[in-house]
């Protein structure tokens, strides 16, 4: 089992767009991939549960991965929710 | 006829037409039990309903994200164990189960109490009910086709009703539900066709087929209207649409007035919302970052670290900068989990700057964070309610304290960081020349300035009238806060609802302030107002306003230019304030 935390900074969260493509990230792993956000822990292969966790700008969340390719996982994940900040910046 | 005033619009416009009222096609679920032996069929049904449904989606999903939620939703393990669970557990069959996990999914997204994850309760209602006709082996949407442009209205629309829906032919749209940030919210909008959202029992009020007028400008909806009103709302119409084509034409350009001086134009933030709207409207710069909203959410203060991060995102959306007003508390304004002393008279109490000097700790984690979060864009610091000048030192001695402390941490920031005082108390504009020499930039808060200057706590009643940004005590004292920044050579901003308002925005350049701040969605109208004034005219507006004794001659003056004085914010439609004897 790995894991990691990461400072969530995009403006939005992990709100409608963001949710689907993590969710969907996480699914492509074997491992299956956690979020804590000290108040709510949630299985991401549910976007339903990961929207209820409500995850807001500011907060610091711990992403945990448990498999064979937990590894590989638990960087693509972290490097995704670090890149929301970069990717909403850009002008729409 | 009949008229309904409506408070709030969502998407700016007039239309006329017939009504299409949309009625949405009830499901209900059977709600026989089944027998164990049942228990697999009932749940190879939901799987089998659930693949059509799929299906469905993902065709609808290449013409809309939205379905691309929609699946993700209908593939949730969350939903499936629900479902799965009641028919199993309760012996359900899969109709009543997947209509009762609907239910209680929607509810726990409604119970978050925030406005986005509430109305996600509208996606998942809709692709169970997706599912639902699957089951029931029912085609279609539910939504009925359209014959002649038409003004729609429903109580909800949900993803599936607007794809299913010929959007050439709807010339508007009112729903009874939903919020902002609803789907139909956001659909409107990006149609660009006129919208309210949230009225509260209007698909009972509305005749199917029968005439109205929906002015979603000033938010009024008018049923069976007759041919006077019909065409007194057609010029309307008219003139608000050759309005906004000559206003997003100016779209980017910079407020430049005719005679070549241009004035900073930025907004005010205080939500993420505020933040991504600016970019709408072709701004990069937060005049006014309220930081107050990092305080609302959470439990606690908000740790150096979210704070910096939360002010790093901001500067990444506002390259042109963002200044930040330190936190702005007091007695009446509190935050959930920590509540300032119940004081007599809360305005002239422990508040803004001097709650911050009064809790360092506190005040030295914001400046941290700010500090920090200056190595990465362009970022300025604002102390709000100065009234003395040795709040404004003590102040900046503990920004420097905190710059030591990173410096000894190797942490990297902007050592020439600006300093600002918001001017909004009688003493800083008093005390404006000796504060300007200790600080880097002024921002005039109207709305408090106005209440200080004027005595009014314009939320009382009985002297709320007499609250009037246009009385001269209160555009003197702009002038004298500007002639003082000037002389010692800083900037002077005004941010508060003064700066939206279209009618005072001549005024207020002539005073010679550097940069407006208001709400993003005033920006395009006082984009348009500064770029058809002279600054050589604005001038000798500000002189004759400041030389006048009634806040009603001042709206005189400023009627007889001609300007649009319906500029709501401020009031100035000549009604308002006290009357000059």
């Amino acid at each position: 089992m790995v894991t990691q935390e990461v400072l969530i900074t995009n403006p939005s969260g992990l709100h409608a767009r963001p949710a689907h493509r993590f969710i969907k990230l996480a699914k492509s792993f074997k491992s299956d991939v956690f979020l804590d956000t000290g108040q709510k822990q949630v299985r991401c292969d549910s976007i339903i549960n990961l929207l209820l966790a409500a995850v807001k700008p500011g907060m610091t969340v711990t992403v945990r991965a448990e498999g064979e390719d937990e590894r590989n996982a638990l960087d693509e994940l972290v490097a995704f929710l670090e890149g929301l900040a970069k990717s909403e910046a850009e002008p729409e | 006829m009949k008229r309904i005033a409506v408070r709030k619009t969502t998407s700016k416009g007039i239309v006329a037409g017939r009504v299409f009222l949309h009625k949405p096609m009830a499901l209900k679920a059977d709600t026989a039990l089944v027998g164990k032996d049942s228990v697999g069929g009932e749940k190879d049904s939901f799987l089998d309903a659930v693949s059509h449904a799929k299906a469905q989606l993902s065709e609808l999903a290449k013409v809309s994200d939205i379905f691309m939620a929609h699946l993700d939703v209908a593939d949730d393990p969350a939903l499936r164990e629900s479902v799965m669970g009641k028919i199993e557990n309760e012996l359900k069959n899969a109709e009543l189960a997947v209509e009762e996990s609907a239910k209680e999914i929607a509810a726990l997204f409604e119970e978050t109490g925030d406005g986005f994850l509430a109305e996600r309760a509208q996606d998942v209602l809709d692709v169970c009910s997706r599912i639902m006709r699957c089951l029931k082996g029912v085609g279609g949407s539910g939504f009925g086709p359209i014959h002649e442009p038409v003004v729609l209205v429903a109580r909800d629309l949900r993803p599936s009703d607007t794809a299913a829906m010929d959007k050439d032919k709807v010339l508007g749209l009112i729903t009874a539900n939903g919020g902002e940030t609803s789907h139909v919210a956001i659909m409107a909008k990006g149609l660009g066709i006129p919208a309210i959202v949230g009225v509260e029992g209007i698909d009972n009020e509305v005749r199917d087929g029968g005439g109205i007028i929906l002015d979603a400008v000033e938010g009024t909806i008018i049923l069976d209207p007759d041919e006077k009103t019909l065409e007194e709302y057609g010029e309307k119409r008219r003139a608000f649409e050759s309005r906004r084509e000559t206003l997003s034409r100016l779209k980017g350009l910079p407020a430049t007035t005719t005679d070549g001086h241009t004035v900073g134009l930025a907004v005010n933030v205080g939500s993420i919302r505020d933040a991504q709207e600016m970019v709408a409207h072709g701004i990069r710069g937060i005049g006014l970052l309220r930081s107050e909203f990092l305080y609302m959410e959470g439990s606690s203060f908000p740790p150096e670290g979210d704070q910096f991060a939360a002010y790093k995102a901001c500067t990444e959306i506002a390259t042109d900068g963002v200044i930040v007003r330190t936190l702005d508390i007091g007695g009446d304004k509190g935050l959930p989990y920590f509540r300032p002393p119940k004081e007599e008279n809360p305005y002239l109490g422990f508040r803004g700057i001097r709650l911050s000097l009064g809790n360092p700790g506190l005040f030295r984690t914001q400046l941290r964070a700010i500090l920090r979060a200056s190595a990465f864009g362009k970022i300025r610091i604002l102390y709000p309610m100065v009234s003395q000048v040795d709040e404004l030192r003590q102040a900046n001695s503990l920004l420097a304290e905190c710059m030591a402390e990173l410096t000894a941490e190797k942490a990297p920031f902007d050592p020439d960081i600006k300093k600002g005082v918001m001017i909004e108390t009688p003493a800083a504009v008093m005390l404006a020349d000796d504060l300007a020499r200790e600080c880097d930039f002024f921002s005039i808060g109207s709305n408090d300035l106005t209440q200080y200057v004027l005595a009014v706590d314009r939320g009382n009643l009985k002297v709320a009238p007499l609250y009037d940004p246009f009385s001269p005590a209160v555009i003197r004292s702009i002038a004298r806060t500007v002639e003082a920044g000037h002389a010692n050579g800083i900037h002077v901003h005004l941010c508060g609802d003064l700066a939206g308002n279209d009618a005072a925005i001549p005024i207020l350049i002539g005073l010679g302030l550097d940069g407006l701040s208001m709400p993003g969605s005033l920006i395009p109208e006082a984009r348009y107002v500064i770029r058809n004034t002279s600054m050589s005219e604005a001038r000798a507006l500000a002189l004759k306003a400041s030389s006048l004794q009634c806040a009603s001659e001042v709206r005189e003056l400023i009627l007889g230019q001609g300007t649009d004085a319906q500029g709501a914010p401020g009031n100035a439609t000549g009604k308002g304030g006290p009357a000059c004897p």
